[in-house]
Protein backbone atom coordinates (compact mmCIF):
# COMPACT_ATOMS: atom_id res chain seq x y z
CA UNK A 1 0.00 0.00 0.00
CA UNK A 2 1.49 3.57 -0.64
CA UNK A 3 2.00 6.17 2.04
CA UNK A 4 0.05 9.63 1.96
CA UNK A 5 1.26 12.71 3.61
CA UNK A 6 -1.53 15.11 5.05
CA UNK A 7 -1.19 18.54 5.90
CA UNK A 8 -3.44 21.14 7.45
CA UNK A 9 -2.49 24.28 5.82
CA UNK A 10 -4.60 27.41 6.01
CA UNK A 11 -6.44 29.42 3.51
CA UNK A 12 -3.76 32.23 3.10
CA UNK A 13 -1.81 33.25 0.29
CA UNK A 14 1.78 31.30 0.79
CA UNK A 15 1.12 28.62 2.96
CA UNK A 16 1.03 25.93 0.83
CA UNK A 17 4.64 27.77 -0.53
CA UNK A 18 5.55 26.96 3.11
CA UNK A 19 5.09 23.36 3.30
CA UNK A 20 6.69 22.83 -0.40
CA UNK A 21 9.74 24.80 0.97
CA UNK A 22 10.20 22.94 3.73
CA UNK A 23 10.21 19.78 2.12
CA UNK A 24 12.39 20.73 -0.67
CA UNK A 25 14.86 22.32 2.17
CA UNK A 26 15.47 18.71 2.97
CA UNK A 27 15.25 16.99 -0.32
CA UNK A 28 11.80 15.78 -0.32
CA UNK A 29 10.74 14.83 -3.42
CA UNK A 30 6.89 15.40 -4.29
CA UNK A 31 5.17 12.82 -7.07
CA UNK A 32 1.17 13.68 -6.53
CA UNK A 33 -0.89 16.20 -5.23
CA UNK A 34 -4.14 17.87 -4.11
CA UNK A 35 -6.23 20.45 -2.20
CA UNK A 36 -9.56 21.08 -2.63
CA UNK A 37 -11.38 24.98 -2.87
CA UNK A 38 -12.55 24.98 1.08
CA UNK A 39 -13.02 28.11 2.97
CA UNK A 40 -10.92 28.51 5.92
CA UNK A 41 -8.25 25.56 5.78
CA UNK A 42 -7.76 22.62 3.89
CA UNK A 43 -5.94 19.68 3.75
CA UNK A 44 -3.15 19.07 1.44
CA UNK A 45 -2.96 15.71 0.45
CA UNK A 46 0.72 14.30 -1.08
CA UNK A 47 2.42 11.07 -1.92
CA UNK A 48 6.20 11.86 -1.50
CA UNK A 49 9.54 9.76 -1.58
CA UNK A 50 9.64 9.81 2.00
CA UNK A 51 6.53 10.20 4.17
CA UNK A 52 8.33 9.62 7.46
CA UNK A 53 10.80 12.85 7.02
CA UNK A 54 8.45 14.56 5.62
CA UNK A 55 6.09 13.88 8.50
CA UNK A 56 9.15 14.73 10.59
CA UNK A 57 10.39 18.23 9.35
CA UNK A 58 6.70 19.52 8.51
CA UNK A 59 5.80 19.25 12.17
CA UNK A 60 8.95 20.56 13.44
CA UNK A 61 7.87 23.83 11.51
CA UNK A 62 4.43 23.67 13.27
CA UNK A 63 2.17 21.76 10.75
CA UNK A 64 -0.28 18.92 11.63
CA UNK A 65 0.78 16.31 9.39
CA UNK A 66 -0.55 12.79 9.06
CA UNK A 67 0.77 9.99 7.48
CA UNK A 68 -2.11 7.47 6.38
CA UNK A 69 -2.45 4.62 3.89
CA UNK A 70 -3.74 5.13 0.48
CA UNK A 71 -4.43 2.65 -2.86
CA UNK A 72 -2.64 3.68 -5.79
CA UNK A 73 -3.03 1.60 -9.10
CA UNK A 74 -0.53 1.87 -12.15
CA UNK A 75 -2.19 3.96 -14.83
CA UNK A 76 -1.46 2.80 -18.29
CA UNK A 77 -1.83 5.00 -21.70
CA UNK A 78 -5.12 3.25 -22.63
CA UNK A 79 -8.04 4.69 -23.79
CA UNK A 80 -10.84 4.07 -21.22
CA UNK A 81 -8.67 2.66 -18.51
CA UNK A 82 -9.98 4.72 -15.71
CA UNK A 83 -13.68 4.07 -16.76
CA UNK A 84 -12.81 0.18 -16.48
CA UNK A 85 -11.10 1.04 -12.98
CA UNK A 86 -13.70 2.91 -11.48
CA UNK A 87 -16.31 0.29 -13.22
CA UNK A 88 -14.63 -2.55 -11.23
CA UNK A 89 -14.42 -0.69 -8.31
CA UNK A 90 -18.59 -0.25 -8.82
CA UNK A 91 -18.59 -3.86 -8.99
CA UNK A 92 -17.02 -4.49 -5.80
CA UNK A 93 -18.95 -1.72 -4.07
CA UNK A 94 -16.26 0.18 -3.01
CA UNK A 95 -16.94 3.92 -2.29
CA UNK A 96 -14.50 6.44 -3.01
CA UNK A 97 -13.52 8.82 -0.63
CA UNK A 98 -11.51 10.90 -3.20
CA UNK A 99 -9.05 10.49 -5.72
CA UNK A 100 -6.26 12.36 -7.46
CA UNK A 101 -3.41 11.38 -10.17
CA UNK A 102 0.21 11.70 -9.85
CA UNK A 103 2.23 12.95 -12.25
CA UNK A 104 4.31 10.49 -15.07
CA UNK A 105 7.67 11.78 -15.43
CA UNK A 106 10.17 9.17 -17.41
CA UNK A 107 11.56 7.77 -14.12
CA UNK A 108 8.29 7.07 -12.54
CA UNK A 109 4.88 5.51 -13.16
CA UNK A 110 1.76 7.64 -13.69
CA UNK A 111 -0.77 6.19 -11.08
CA UNK A 112 -4.36 7.24 -10.02
CA UNK A 113 -4.58 7.30 -6.28
CA UNK A 114 -7.39 6.50 -4.22
CA UNK A 115 -9.08 6.72 -0.84
CA UNK A 116 -11.33 4.63 0.52
CA UNK A 117 -12.62 3.85 4.08
CA UNK A 118 -11.00 0.14 4.20
CA UNK A 119 -7.74 0.14 1.99
CA UNK A 120 -6.88 -3.61 2.69
CA UNK A 121 -10.52 -4.48 1.43
CA UNK A 122 -9.93 -2.23 -1.72
CA UNK A 123 -7.13 -3.70 -2.79
CA UNK A 124 -8.49 -7.06 -2.25
CA UNK A 125 -11.31 -6.24 -4.61
CA UNK A 126 -9.21 -4.99 -7.15
CA UNK A 127 -6.51 -7.69 -6.91
CA UNK A 128 -9.66 -10.42 -7.69
CA UNK A 129 -10.65 -8.05 -11.15
CA UNK A 130 -6.88 -8.17 -11.88
CA UNK A 131 -5.23 -4.80 -10.72
CA UNK A 132 -1.80 -5.03 -8.54
CA UNK A 133 -2.12 -1.86 -6.12
CA UNK A 134 1.46 -0.73 -6.23
CA UNK A 135 3.70 0.87 -3.20
CA UNK A 136 5.59 2.92 -4.43
CA UNK A 137 5.60 5.58 -7.36
CA UNK A 138 9.16 5.32 -8.76
CA UNK B 1 5.84 26.43 56.05
CA UNK B 2 3.25 28.97 57.40
CA UNK B 3 5.19 32.13 57.23
CA UNK B 4 3.45 34.83 60.00
CA UNK B 5 1.60 33.72 62.68
CA UNK B 6 -1.17 35.87 62.03
CA UNK B 7 -2.05 33.41 59.23
CA UNK B 8 -3.36 31.17 62.11
CA UNK B 9 -5.04 33.04 64.41
CA UNK B 10 -8.62 32.48 65.84
CA UNK B 11 -11.67 34.71 64.07
CA UNK B 12 -11.64 37.15 67.41
CA UNK B 13 -8.07 37.80 67.14
CA UNK B 14 -8.54 38.36 63.32
CA UNK B 15 -11.15 40.72 63.64
CA UNK B 16 -9.84 42.42 66.73
CA UNK B 17 -6.76 43.16 64.14
CA UNK B 18 -8.82 43.94 61.52
CA UNK B 19 -10.95 46.84 63.88
CA UNK B 20 -8.19 48.11 65.46
CA UNK B 21 -6.57 48.61 62.19
CA UNK B 22 -9.53 49.82 60.52
CA UNK B 23 -10.32 52.63 63.11
CA UNK B 24 -6.64 53.99 62.39
CA UNK B 25 -7.06 53.66 58.88
CA UNK B 26 -9.97 55.60 58.28
CA UNK B 27 -8.82 58.12 60.80
CA UNK B 28 -5.69 58.70 59.00
CA UNK B 29 -7.27 58.89 55.28
CA UNK B 30 -9.79 61.13 56.89
CA UNK B 31 -6.94 63.39 57.70
CA UNK B 32 -4.38 62.79 54.93
CA UNK B 33 -6.22 62.47 51.61
CA UNK B 34 -8.77 65.58 50.68
CA UNK B 35 -10.52 63.24 47.47
CA UNK B 36 -11.45 60.18 50.18
CA UNK B 37 -12.54 62.75 53.18
CA UNK B 38 -14.62 64.94 50.88
CA UNK B 39 -16.53 61.29 49.67
CA UNK B 40 -16.87 60.83 53.59
CA UNK B 41 -18.29 64.61 53.84
CA UNK B 42 -20.37 63.83 51.66
CA UNK B 43 -22.42 60.56 53.13
CA UNK B 44 -21.86 62.70 56.79
CA UNK B 45 -19.37 59.44 57.82
CA UNK B 46 -16.91 61.31 60.14
CA UNK B 47 -13.97 58.51 61.62
CA UNK B 48 -15.50 58.19 64.88
CA UNK B 49 -18.51 56.62 63.56
CA UNK B 50 -16.24 53.06 62.53
CA UNK B 51 -17.32 51.60 65.16
CA UNK B 52 -17.81 47.71 64.45
CA UNK B 53 -16.35 46.12 61.66
CA UNK B 54 -19.72 46.13 60.27
CA UNK B 55 -19.32 50.16 60.36
CA UNK B 56 -17.27 49.32 57.41
CA UNK B 57 -20.54 49.29 54.92
CA UNK B 58 -20.80 52.79 55.57
CA UNK B 59 -17.86 53.65 54.28
CA UNK B 60 -17.94 54.99 50.37
CA UNK B 61 -16.32 53.21 47.53
CA UNK B 62 -13.10 54.08 46.31
CA UNK B 63 -13.15 53.42 42.08
CA UNK B 64 -10.26 52.74 39.45
CA UNK B 65 -11.72 56.38 38.29
CA UNK B 66 -10.39 58.11 41.52
CA UNK B 67 -6.96 57.10 40.59
CA UNK B 68 -7.67 59.05 37.12
CA UNK B 69 -9.20 61.56 38.59
CA UNK B 70 -6.44 62.24 41.04
CA UNK B 71 -3.44 61.58 38.76
CA UNK B 72 -0.94 61.44 39.16
CA UNK B 73 -0.45 61.04 43.30
CA UNK B 74 -3.29 62.96 44.39
CA UNK B 75 -4.72 59.90 46.55
CA UNK B 76 -1.38 59.71 48.20
CA UNK B 77 -1.15 60.43 52.02
CA UNK B 78 2.29 61.12 52.29
CA UNK B 79 4.90 63.75 50.80
CA UNK B 80 6.97 62.50 47.21
CA UNK B 81 10.10 62.75 50.08
CA UNK B 82 8.79 59.99 52.55
CA UNK B 83 8.18 57.26 49.29
CA UNK B 84 11.25 54.98 48.59
CA UNK B 85 9.39 53.20 45.42
CA UNK B 86 6.37 53.90 43.18
CA UNK B 87 5.31 51.61 40.59
CA UNK B 88 2.73 51.91 38.20
CA UNK B 89 0.02 49.88 36.45
CA UNK B 90 -0.56 50.40 32.66
CA UNK B 91 -4.04 51.21 32.04
CA UNK B 92 -5.38 50.02 28.45
CA UNK B 93 -6.53 54.03 27.99
CA UNK B 94 -4.82 56.73 28.60
CA UNK B 95 -2.51 57.45 31.86
CA UNK B 96 -1.35 55.03 34.29
CA UNK B 97 -2.12 54.04 37.51
CA UNK B 98 0.47 55.17 39.86
CA UNK B 99 1.39 54.06 43.30
CA UNK B 100 3.59 54.58 46.08
CA UNK B 101 5.53 52.66 49.28
CA UNK B 102 7.04 53.98 52.12
CA UNK B 103 10.09 52.28 53.99
CA UNK B 104 7.70 50.72 56.40
CA UNK B 105 4.71 50.14 53.46
CA UNK B 106 8.18 48.13 51.46
CA UNK B 107 8.62 46.11 54.67
CA UNK B 108 4.83 45.14 55.17
CA UNK B 109 4.65 44.49 50.83
CA UNK B 110 7.54 41.94 51.28
CA UNK B 111 6.35 39.64 54.03
CA UNK B 112 2.83 39.60 52.44
CA UNK B 113 4.35 38.54 49.47
CA UNK B 114 6.71 35.97 51.37
CA UNK B 115 3.79 34.93 53.01
CA UNK B 116 2.18 33.65 49.88
CA UNK B 117 5.43 32.09 48.48
CA UNK B 118 5.47 29.72 51.02
CA UNK B 119 2.01 28.98 51.22
CA UNK B 120 2.94 27.86 46.99
CA UNK B 121 5.35 25.68 48.73
CA UNK B 122 9.14 28.23 48.25
CA UNK B 123 11.91 27.89 50.62
CA UNK B 124 14.70 28.85 51.23
CA UNK B 125 16.21 26.12 49.23
CA UNK B 126 14.67 27.55 45.86
CA UNK B 127 16.26 28.37 42.56
CA UNK B 128 13.74 31.21 41.61
CA UNK B 129 13.27 32.24 37.99
CA UNK B 130 11.06 35.44 37.51
CA UNK B 131 9.84 35.09 34.41
CA UNK B 132 7.04 38.41 35.04
CA UNK B 133 8.35 41.68 33.10
CA UNK B 134 10.18 44.01 35.14
CA UNK B 135 9.98 47.71 35.06
CA UNK B 136 7.24 49.51 36.58
CA UNK B 137 4.86 46.48 36.66
CA UNK B 138 4.80 45.65 40.54
CA UNK B 139 4.72 41.69 39.95
CA UNK B 140 8.08 40.96 39.08
CA UNK B 141 10.11 43.58 42.07
CA UNK B 142 6.84 42.22 44.15
CA UNK B 143 7.92 38.44 43.70
CA UNK B 144 11.54 39.39 43.60
CA UNK B 145 11.67 40.72 47.82
CA UNK B 146 8.92 38.37 48.74
CA UNK B 147 11.04 35.45 47.77
CA UNK B 148 14.50 37.01 48.27
CA UNK B 149 13.18 37.73 51.73
CA UNK B 150 12.78 33.82 52.84
CA UNK B 151 15.99 33.11 51.43
CA UNK B 152 15.21 31.65 47.97
CA UNK B 153 18.11 32.22 45.05
CA UNK B 154 16.06 34.78 43.00
CA UNK B 155 16.88 35.06 39.48
CA UNK B 156 15.43 38.31 37.64
CA UNK B 157 15.13 37.24 34.21
CA UNK B 158 12.35 39.26 33.62
CA UNK B 159 10.18 38.45 30.55
CA UNK B 160 10.78 36.95 26.75
CA UNK B 161 13.75 35.60 25.14
CA UNK B 162 12.03 32.33 25.74
CA UNK B 163 15.64 30.09 24.14
CA UNK B 164 17.70 32.03 27.14
CA UNK B 165 15.19 31.48 29.67
CA UNK B 166 15.07 27.46 29.17
CA UNK B 167 19.20 28.07 29.26
CA UNK B 168 18.91 29.77 32.74
CA UNK B 169 16.55 27.35 33.70
CA UNK B 170 18.81 24.05 33.02
CA UNK B 171 21.87 25.85 33.73
CA UNK B 172 21.13 27.29 36.84
CA UNK B 173 18.48 24.34 38.17
CA UNK B 174 15.57 26.85 38.20
CA UNK B 175 13.37 25.22 40.74
CA UNK B 176 10.43 27.50 40.83
CA UNK B 177 9.32 29.65 38.47
CA UNK B 178 7.47 32.79 38.66
CA UNK B 179 4.91 33.91 35.29
CA UNK B 180 1.79 34.80 33.94
CA UNK B 181 0.23 31.16 33.70
CA UNK B 182 -0.26 31.65 29.65
CA UNK B 183 3.65 32.43 29.78
CA UNK B 184 4.43 29.27 31.67
CA UNK B 185 2.33 27.68 29.22
CA UNK B 186 4.00 28.88 26.60
CA UNK B 187 7.28 28.07 28.15
CA UNK B 188 6.44 24.72 28.92
CA UNK B 189 5.91 24.53 25.20
CA UNK B 190 8.76 25.32 23.97
CA UNK B 191 11.03 23.31 26.49
CA UNK B 192 8.88 20.33 24.89
CA UNK B 193 9.77 21.38 21.31
CA UNK B 194 13.19 21.34 21.75
CA UNK B 195 12.76 17.77 22.99
CA UNK B 196 13.47 18.46 27.11
CA UNK B 197 11.16 16.47 29.20
CA UNK B 198 10.79 19.02 32.04
CA UNK B 199 10.25 16.31 34.49
CA UNK B 200 13.10 14.12 33.85
CA UNK B 201 15.67 17.01 32.92
CA UNK B 202 14.47 19.76 35.02
CA UNK B 203 14.41 20.76 38.47
CA UNK B 204 11.54 23.13 37.59
CA UNK B 205 8.62 21.59 40.54
CA UNK B 206 6.81 24.97 41.52
CA UNK B 207 5.13 27.90 39.82
CA UNK B 208 4.07 30.85 41.20
CA UNK B 209 1.45 31.99 38.27
CA UNK B 210 -0.07 35.37 38.70
CA UNK B 211 -0.96 38.60 36.74
CA UNK B 212 -3.84 36.48 35.41
CA UNK B 213 -6.55 34.32 36.48
CA UNK B 214 -5.57 30.61 35.92
CA UNK B 215 -9.36 28.41 35.31
CA UNK B 216 -8.67 24.62 36.69
CA UNK B 217 -8.45 23.20 32.99
CA UNK B 218 -5.50 25.43 32.40
CA UNK B 219 -3.85 24.45 35.28
CA UNK B 220 -4.16 20.41 34.01
CA UNK B 221 -2.97 21.87 31.23
CA UNK B 222 -0.04 22.98 33.11
CA UNK B 223 0.53 19.53 34.52
CA UNK B 224 0.42 18.14 31.18
CA UNK B 225 3.24 20.12 30.01
CA UNK B 226 5.58 20.13 33.25
CA UNK B 227 4.73 17.42 34.61
CA UNK B 228 2.20 15.67 37.30
CA UNK B 229 4.47 16.51 40.23
CA UNK B 230 4.76 20.18 39.13
CA UNK B 231 2.91 22.08 42.12
CA UNK B 232 1.08 25.41 40.62
CA UNK B 233 -0.38 27.56 42.43
CA UNK B 234 -1.96 31.15 41.53
CA UNK B 235 -1.87 34.32 43.86
CA UNK B 236 -3.57 37.42 43.44
CA UNK B 237 -2.98 41.33 44.13
CA UNK B 238 -3.15 44.41 41.79
CA UNK B 239 -0.84 47.77 41.96
CA UNK B 240 -3.70 50.02 43.96
CA UNK B 241 -3.81 47.50 46.38
CA UNK B 242 0.07 46.97 47.05
CA UNK B 243 0.94 44.43 43.81
CA UNK B 244 0.99 40.74 44.71
CA UNK B 245 0.79 39.65 48.51
CA UNK B 246 -2.96 40.16 48.72
CA UNK B 247 -4.14 36.69 48.72
CA UNK B 248 -2.59 32.95 47.61
CA UNK B 249 -2.96 29.48 46.77
CA UNK B 250 -1.61 26.37 49.30
CA UNK B 251 -1.63 23.56 48.24
CA UNK B 252 -4.67 22.14 48.98
CA UNK B 253 -5.71 24.36 46.00
CA UNK B 254 -9.32 25.39 47.73
CA UNK B 255 -9.24 29.34 46.61
CA UNK B 256 -6.64 31.72 47.72
CA UNK B 257 -5.71 32.76 51.36
CA UNK B 258 -6.23 36.74 51.92
CA UNK B 259 -4.02 38.56 54.19
CA UNK B 260 -6.12 39.50 56.28
CA UNK B 261 -4.34 41.50 59.06
CA UNK B 262 -3.54 43.58 55.80
CA UNK B 263 -6.76 43.54 53.95
CA UNK B 264 -10.07 43.26 54.65
CA UNK B 265 -12.44 41.83 51.59
CA UNK B 266 -16.21 42.56 51.28
CA UNK B 267 -17.99 40.63 48.40
CA UNK B 268 -20.72 43.07 46.73
CA UNK B 269 -23.40 42.88 44.73
CA UNK B 270 -21.65 44.88 41.53
CA UNK B 271 -25.08 46.66 40.56
CA UNK B 272 -26.22 47.86 43.53
CA UNK B 273 -23.30 47.97 45.56
CA UNK B 274 -24.84 45.73 48.78
CA UNK B 275 -22.74 44.08 50.71
CA UNK B 276 -23.41 40.04 50.23
CA UNK B 277 -23.33 37.11 52.84
CA UNK B 278 -20.47 34.58 52.73
CA UNK B 279 -20.82 32.27 50.17
CA UNK B 280 -22.51 34.94 47.56
CA UNK B 281 -20.37 35.08 44.73
CA UNK B 282 -20.07 39.50 43.32
CA UNK B 283 -17.41 41.90 43.07
CA UNK B 284 -14.62 41.88 45.19
CA UNK B 285 -14.07 45.26 47.16
CA UNK B 286 -11.01 45.54 49.43
CA UNK B 287 -9.68 47.55 52.25
CA UNK B 288 -6.15 48.24 52.53
CA UNK B 289 -4.99 48.46 56.44
CA UNK B 290 -2.28 50.30 57.62
CA UNK B 291 -0.72 51.71 54.39
CA UNK B 292 0.89 54.78 54.75
CA UNK B 293 2.12 55.88 51.16
CA UNK B 294 -1.42 54.99 49.69
CA UNK B 295 -4.10 53.99 52.17
CA UNK B 296 -7.40 53.05 50.47
CA UNK B 297 -10.63 52.05 51.86
CA UNK B 298 -13.38 49.86 49.80
CA UNK B 299 -11.59 49.46 46.53
CA UNK B 300 -13.80 47.74 43.82
CA UNK B 301 -11.27 45.45 42.40
CA UNK B 302 -13.82 44.22 39.22
CA UNK B 303 -12.71 41.14 40.29
CA UNK B 304 -15.71 38.17 41.07
CA UNK B 305 -15.19 35.99 43.05
CA UNK B 306 -16.71 34.21 46.80
CA UNK B 307 -15.24 34.15 49.83
CA UNK B 308 -14.82 31.13 52.25
CA UNK B 309 -14.39 31.69 56.01
CA UNK B 310 -14.20 27.61 57.06
CA UNK B 311 -10.40 27.29 58.11
CA UNK B 312 -8.31 25.42 55.50
CA UNK B 313 -6.81 21.70 55.97
CA UNK B 314 -3.48 23.55 55.50
CA UNK B 315 -3.69 24.88 59.19
CA UNK B 316 -4.48 28.63 57.93
CA UNK B 317 -7.22 30.33 59.38
CA UNK B 318 -7.68 33.37 57.00
CA UNK B 319 -10.80 33.64 54.54
CA UNK B 320 -10.07 32.05 51.09
CA UNK B 321 -11.38 34.33 48.33
CA UNK B 322 -12.49 31.38 45.75
CA UNK B 323 -10.22 31.48 42.44
CA UNK B 324 -11.90 34.05 39.77
CA UNK B 325 -14.58 34.05 37.98
CA UNK B 326 -13.79 36.51 35.88
CA UNK B 327 -13.56 40.36 35.79
CA UNK B 328 -16.36 42.27 35.74
CA UNK B 329 -14.85 44.55 33.40
CA UNK B 330 -13.70 41.14 31.06
CA UNK B 331 -17.59 40.32 30.32
CA UNK B 332 -18.96 40.56 27.08
CA UNK B 333 -22.35 41.27 26.47
CA UNK B 334 -23.15 38.94 23.17
CA UNK B 335 -26.94 39.31 21.55
CA UNK B 336 -27.66 39.79 25.28
CA UNK B 337 -25.96 37.60 26.80
CA UNK B 338 -23.26 37.58 29.87
CA UNK B 339 -20.21 36.05 28.49
CA UNK B 340 -16.91 35.93 30.12
CA UNK B 341 -13.59 34.74 28.61
CA UNK B 342 -12.99 32.34 30.82
CA UNK B 343 -15.93 29.97 30.09
CA UNK B 344 -14.98 29.83 26.51
CA UNK B 345 -11.40 29.09 28.06
CA UNK B 346 -13.20 26.03 29.81
CA UNK B 347 -14.74 24.23 27.08
CA UNK B 348 -12.04 24.76 24.70
CA UNK B 349 -9.35 22.93 27.01
CA UNK B 350 -11.47 20.25 27.48
CA UNK B 351 -11.35 19.54 24.01
CA UNK B 352 -8.02 17.26 23.43
CA UNK B 353 -7.77 17.97 20.25
CA UNK B 354 -7.11 21.49 20.56
CA UNK B 355 -4.02 23.92 21.84
CA UNK B 356 -4.59 26.04 24.81
CA UNK B 357 -4.33 29.05 22.84
CA UNK B 358 -7.51 30.58 21.40
CA UNK B 359 -8.08 34.35 20.49
CA UNK B 360 -12.60 35.32 20.56
CA UNK B 361 -13.33 38.34 18.33
CA UNK B 362 -16.93 39.64 18.17
CA UNK B 363 -18.45 41.67 15.71
CA UNK B 364 -21.18 43.11 14.45
CA UNK B 365 -23.02 41.43 10.71
CA UNK B 366 -25.85 42.95 9.53
CA UNK B 367 -27.30 44.33 13.31
CA UNK B 368 -25.93 40.56 14.54
CA UNK B 369 -23.14 39.82 17.33
CA UNK B 370 -21.05 37.30 15.19
CA UNK B 371 -18.27 35.87 17.57
CA UNK B 372 -15.72 33.58 16.39
CA UNK B 373 -13.22 32.02 18.39
CA UNK B 374 -9.75 30.67 16.52
CA UNK B 375 -8.34 27.64 18.04
CA UNK B 376 -5.00 25.55 17.24
CA UNK B 377 -5.46 22.22 15.74
CA UNK B 378 -3.28 19.69 17.44
CA UNK B 379 -4.28 16.33 16.77
CA UNK B 380 -2.97 14.64 13.30
CA UNK B 381 -5.91 12.17 13.36
CA UNK B 382 -8.21 14.44 12.29
CA UNK B 383 -6.32 15.29 8.79
CA UNK B 384 -8.18 12.02 8.00
CA UNK B 385 -11.41 13.23 5.70
CA UNK B 386 -12.88 16.54 6.22
CA UNK B 387 -15.82 15.35 8.13
CA UNK B 388 -13.82 14.59 10.82
CA UNK B 389 -12.47 18.24 11.01
CA UNK B 390 -16.42 19.36 10.55
CA UNK B 391 -17.46 16.73 13.43
CA UNK B 392 -15.09 18.77 15.70
CA UNK B 393 -16.29 21.69 14.26
CA UNK B 394 -19.53 21.00 15.74
CA UNK B 395 -18.42 19.10 18.77
CA UNK B 396 -17.23 22.31 19.81
CA UNK B 397 -19.93 24.71 18.53
CA UNK B 398 -22.22 21.94 20.73
CA UNK B 399 -20.01 22.42 24.03
CA UNK B 400 -20.15 26.52 23.12
CA UNK B 401 -23.77 26.42 22.90
CA UNK B 402 -24.12 24.46 26.24
CA UNK B 403 -21.70 26.33 28.29
CA UNK B 404 -22.94 29.80 26.90
CA UNK B 405 -26.39 29.41 25.26
CA UNK B 406 -25.05 30.94 22.19
CA UNK B 407 -23.68 30.14 18.40
CA UNK B 408 -20.07 30.68 17.71
CA UNK B 409 -18.53 30.43 14.49
CA UNK B 410 -14.87 28.53 14.70
CA UNK B 411 -11.98 29.19 13.43
CA UNK B 412 -9.04 26.13 13.23
CA UNK B 413 -5.64 27.29 12.50
CA UNK B 414 -2.24 25.39 12.55
CA UNK B 415 -0.55 24.94 15.99
CA UNK B 416 1.82 27.85 17.52
CA UNK B 417 -0.25 30.21 14.89
CA UNK B 418 -1.87 31.97 17.09
CA UNK B 419 0.18 35.31 18.75
CA UNK B 420 1.94 33.85 22.68
CA UNK B 421 1.97 36.46 25.63
CA UNK B 422 4.64 37.20 27.52
CA UNK B 423 2.71 38.86 30.24
CA UNK B 424 -0.98 38.98 30.68
CA UNK B 425 -2.83 37.38 27.44
CA UNK B 426 -5.00 39.70 25.18
CA UNK B 427 -7.37 37.16 23.72
CA UNK B 428 -10.60 39.53 23.20
CA UNK B 429 -11.13 41.51 19.91
CA UNK B 430 -14.23 43.81 20.20
CA UNK B 431 -14.62 45.16 17.07
CA UNK B 432 -18.49 46.45 17.50
CA UNK B 433 -17.30 49.87 18.53
CA UNK B 434 -19.56 50.81 21.15
CA UNK B 435 -17.84 48.18 23.10
CA UNK B 436 -21.86 46.61 23.92
ZN1 LIG C 1 -4.92 26.49 52.94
Amino acid sequence: MLKQVAVFVENQPGSLRKVTTALHEHSVSIYAFNSYDTPEFCILRMVVDNPVKAKEELTKKGFVTRICDVIAIRLEDEMGVMDKILGSLMDSNVNINYIYSSFGYSNQMSAVILHTDDAAETEEALKKEGYDCINSLF
Amino acid sequence: MIWAPEETYSREEIQAIQLRKLKQTVAYIYEKVPAYRQKMDAVGIKPADIQTLKDLEKLPFTNKSDFRDNYPMGLFARPRKELVRVHASSGTTGKPTVVGYTRNDMHVWTNNVSRIACMGGASKEDVAQIAFGYGMFTGALGLHAGLENIGASVMPTSSGNTKKQIMYMQDLGTTLLVATPSYALHLGEVVRSMGIDPEEDLKVRIGLFGGEGMTEPMRDEMHRVWGNSFLCTQNYGMSELCGPGVAGECPELQGMHINEDWFIPEIINPETGEVLPPGSKGELVITCLGKEALPLIRYRTKDLSMLMYEPCACGRTTVRMENLFGRSDDMMVIRGVNVFPTQIEEVILQIPELGPHYEIKVERKNRLDVMTITVELIDDRLLDSYSKLSELEKRIRKSLKAALGLDATIQLVAPMSLQRFEGKAKRVTDLRGDGL
